[in-house]
This record gives structure tokens, C-alpha cells and sequence, in this order.
């Protein structure tokens, strides 16, 4: 009973362990391509729309968690009190944003508002392409979660045969 | 409490200006930011005076006026700043100055910025009414040109024409209102008064704008401001000789000046014009003189 009992704890806890590394990092991935794809939107408003500020911040509101929340702490209204630059920073340091991705939205606040359509746009596609590698990145780190999650779940599986016999 | 037209055109500057420049004062023409130098308000008299010598105009100061006052989009209104300035809400003006960027000789953008102008709009009802007896008679309109230097009152001249037009003579008035400084249109309303029948077209070339207007909205006075090219020449000759009365601005602080210009000598050489009314400035008064051009 005590053997049973400690075979299919290891058994749980070796599932686990890796699913959760799995979890956290479909979320990371999900993460960088709203925001890359929330990018790529505004890239592509500005080069052939020009639309204004106020309408690429409503459309990056609209996208689904954190990117939707991120966008919702710009407001352009109260650009008299604070600057874009200081609203972007702020929002990046508010929802906690990780060393990567923070590194790839930091210059964002500085060029976007003051920059010339060319500027931005490129500036907005090289963080987009380098949230889409720091997304492949993590793409391969899950099938590398995914592979420990298989091996570690077969091992357990015949180590708990093993004990029961 | 209703927000004065100073006090709306303060509101796009930084809050930190906008303290220094409503502490100091309730009403101003223009609101001078020269980098390097402390910020500056140009009173309806036309004096200059500087308002805090402890405030400095900073390149970043510069940088987050332009930001707030085209709502953090350079981007989509760069073209009309290489014409000079930016329409603002309610018909302000910010006027920019600074490095240009050149692309196939004509300017692309600002490189950096060195100064600003923030001109406060202004509108005077009844500043026509002077001169209503030599432009009106009965329900005809005379077609008329505006003359005066920069900053005397041309624009300010014209929109109350229009009005008087528009609202006493009961005129149909269609105005090609290219940089949007005489009816200053916010999703399609004039923020600035042009009268009842006034039909305004917004950020469309003058000439190109008159000669729509002259087909789509059958006017009985076409205005213009600031005439420039030989095209809005070309335009007013196209709606005088259709019948339609015509009224513009031109730069130029007398008739005689005016017709040592090759361009506008061949404007008055067209005989569109039946009077110029001449706009001279000491100080704050302002006074018209009226010109019949013919009999």
C-alpha cells in the first residue's frame, strides 16, 4: 500500500512539474504575439492610414488580456500632464513585464508620437520581430517541456508497473 | 465656467507651462516658445513680453508641446506642418520652426524643433460692420479683396464678412477653407462662427476647393484666404466670369504694394475684384480703408 501510495505521488508530481513549466510558457508565447501582432497593427495603420494615436490605442485596447490592459493605462488625453514616452514606461513597469519583453517594448514610448511615419513603423516591426524570435524561442523551450513532459511521464508510468509487481 | 479661447489654446501646452502662462495672464495673441528662452506672450496690443525668466524653454519642453497639441500624432500631421503650422482645435494655430528634413527639395518633416507659436484664435463679431455699406448692397456683395500685412486681421476680417453674408443677407457662401483657419471644422462644425448658409471646405487645395465648390454648391459669394498661387488666380477668375461674387485675403499693407508683385498685379489685372479693403495696425486699433476699384 505504501509503495502504491509513494509510486503514484511521484508519479503526479513528476506530470506536474513540467506542466506547469508548460503552462507558463504557452502563456509567455500567447503574451509575445498579442503584443507583436498589436505591433504589426500599428505599423501597418500608420504607414498606409496615418491614423492618429487615439484610434492605434483604442484598436491595442481592444485586444484580449494583458496587451488590452497595457493599452488601456495610455491615455492621450492627459498627454498635457504626462508624456507618451512616461505613460509607456509606466505601463510597461505596471503589469510586471518580463526582461525580454520589456527590453523589446522600452524604446516604443520614445519614438511613437514624435516620430516620423518611417521611424515608427520601423521601430514598431523591429519590436515586432523581436517579439516573433523571443516567440520562437519559447516555442522550442515548450517542445523541449514537452519532450521531459513525455519522457518523465513514461518512466513514471513503468517505474509504477515495476513497483506493482 | 466657459473656457476662454486663451485659456483652450493654453490647454495644449505642458501643464507646467500652462500654470506659468494662466498665472501671468487671461488673454494674449500669440504663446512664444523659443528654445533657450524663457516663455513669451504676445498681447493683443502686439508687444512681446517674457513671463517667467526662471522657466527656460527646453528641446524636450518643445518636443512635449508638440506632442500634446497633435495628441501624440506627429506621424499624421507632418504634411500640414511643413506648410508651418498645425490647425488646432477651436481654430488655434501652433506655428513650428526648426530644422527641416528636405526630401527632393521640398520639406519632409522636422529634423528638431526651435521654436514654437501658439496663436490663440480670435474672433471678433461685428468687426465687418464698418465696412458692410461699401461691400453690401441690398442683397449683392461686392467681390472684395482683403489686404493687410501678417497678423493684422485679415482672417478675422473675412470671417465676419462671411457671417454678415451668410446670416444678414441671407447669401449662399461656400468657403475653401484650406488650412482651416476661418472656420477652424471639428467633425464637420465650425468651431468658429461663418454664419447659417456657409458651406465650408476643409484641408482641400484653394484653387482645386473653389472650383469644386463652384459646381457642387451652387454659391452665391466664394471665399478664400490668403491667395498665393496663380491657380487660386486661375480659380476666382473661373467663378467670377460664372456670375459668383468672389472675397480673399492677400498678404501686402497697401494696393500699390500689392501691384508691384507680378502675381497679384495679374489678379487685379483680371478686373475680378470690385474693391480692396486695406487693414492697417497701430498698436491695438485696427482701422479699413475701403478702395472702390470700379465705378
Amino acid at each position: 500500500m505504501i509503495r502504491l501510495l509513494g509510486s503514484v505521488l511521484i508519479l503526479c508530481a513528476s506530470l506536474a512539474v513540467p506542466m506547469g513549466e508548460i503552462r507558463r510558457t504557452q502563456q509567455e508565447i500567447c503574451l509575445y504575439q498579442q503584443f507583436r501582432d498589436a505591433l504589426r497593427r500599428m505599423s501597418r495603420e500608420i504607414e498606409h492610414h496615418g491614423a492618429q494615436m487615439q484610434e492605434l490605442i483604442d484598436a491595442g485596447k481592444q485586444t484580449a488580456g494583458i496587451v488590452g490592459e497595457f493599452f488601456s493605462e495610455i491615455k492621450i488625453s492627459a498627454l498635457s500632464e504626462r508624456s507618451l514616452k512616461l505613460q509607456w514606461n509606466n505601463a510597461l513597469q505596471q503589469f510586471r513585464a518580463q526582461k525580454p519583453l520589456y527590453n523589446a517594448l522600452l524604446p516604443l514610448g520614445e519614438v511613437l508620437g514624435c516620430y516620423d511615419r518611417e521611424t515608427q513603423c520601423a521601430s514598431l516591426n523591429e519590436a515586432a520581430d523581436q517579439l516573433e524570435t523571443l516567440s520562437q524561442q519559447q516555442r522550442q523551450r515548450l517542445a523541449h517541456s514537452r519532450r521531459l513532459w513525455y519522457t518523465l511521464s513514461l518512466s513514471s508510468a513503468f517505474m509504477l508497473v515495476l513497483l506493482l509487481l | 465656467m466657459e473656457k476662454t479661447p486663451f485659456r483652450q489654446a493654453a490647454a495644449f501646452l505642458p501643464a507646467e507651462l500652462q500654470k506659468v502662462v494662466l498665472s501671468a495672464s487671461n488673454d494674449g495673441e500669440e504663446i512664444r516658445l523659443r528654445s533657450g528662452q524663457p516663455l513669451s506672450l504676445v498681447s493683443r496690443e502686439g508687444c512681446e513680453s517674457s513671463l517667467s525668466p526662471h522657466i527656460i524653454v527646453t528641446p524636450e519642453l518643445l518636443r512635449r508641446t508638440l506632442e500634446a497639441a497633435t495628441c501624440a500624432s506627429y506621424h499624421a500631421v507632418v504634411e500640414k506642418l511643413c506648410h508651418g503650422f498645425l490647425p488646432l482645435p477651436g481654430g488655434h494655430r501652433l506655428g513650428v520652426s526648426g530644422s527641416v528634413d528636405l526630401e527632393q527639395g521640398h520639406i519632409h518633416g522636422f529634423r528638431s524643433l526651435s521654436s514654437l507659436n501658439l496663436r490663440v484664435a480670435h474672433q471678433v463679431k461685428g468687426v465687418g460692420e464698418c465696412v458692410s455699406d461699401a461691400v453690401f448692397s441690398g442683397a449683392a456683395v461686392k467681390s472684395t479683396l482683403i489686404l493687410s500685412p501678417p497678423g493684422a486681421g485679415k482672417t478675422t476680417l473675412l470671417r465676419d464678412l462671411i457671417c454678415l453674408a451668410s446670416d444678414r443677407y441671407g447669401l449662399r457662401v461656400s468657403l475653401a477653407d484650406e488650412r482651416g483657419e476661418v472656420a477652424a471644422l471639428e467633425s464637420g462644425i465650425p468651431q468658429l462662427c461663418v454664419g447659417q448658409h456657409t458651406d465650408v471646405l476643409d484641408g482641400c487645395p484653394k484653387a482645386e476647393g473653389m472650383m469644386l465648390l463652384l459646381r457642387s454648391m451652387n454659391p452665391q459669394l466664394l471665399a478664400a484666404d490668403e491667395i498665393t498661387a496663380q491657380e487660386d488666380i486661375e480659380a476666382l477668375s473661373a467663378a467670377a466670369n460664372c456670375g459668383v461674387s468672389v472675397m480673399a485675403t492677400a498678404h501686402g499693407s497697401s494696393l500699390r504694394e500689392l501691384m508691384r508683385r507680378p502675381l497679384y498685379r495679374r489678379l487685379m489685372e483680371e478686373g475680378i475684384f470690385d474693391a480692396v479693403l486695406t487693414i492697417r495696425r497701430s498698436g491695438a486699433r485696427r482701422s479699413i480703408s475701403v478702395e472702390p476699384l470700379h465705378d
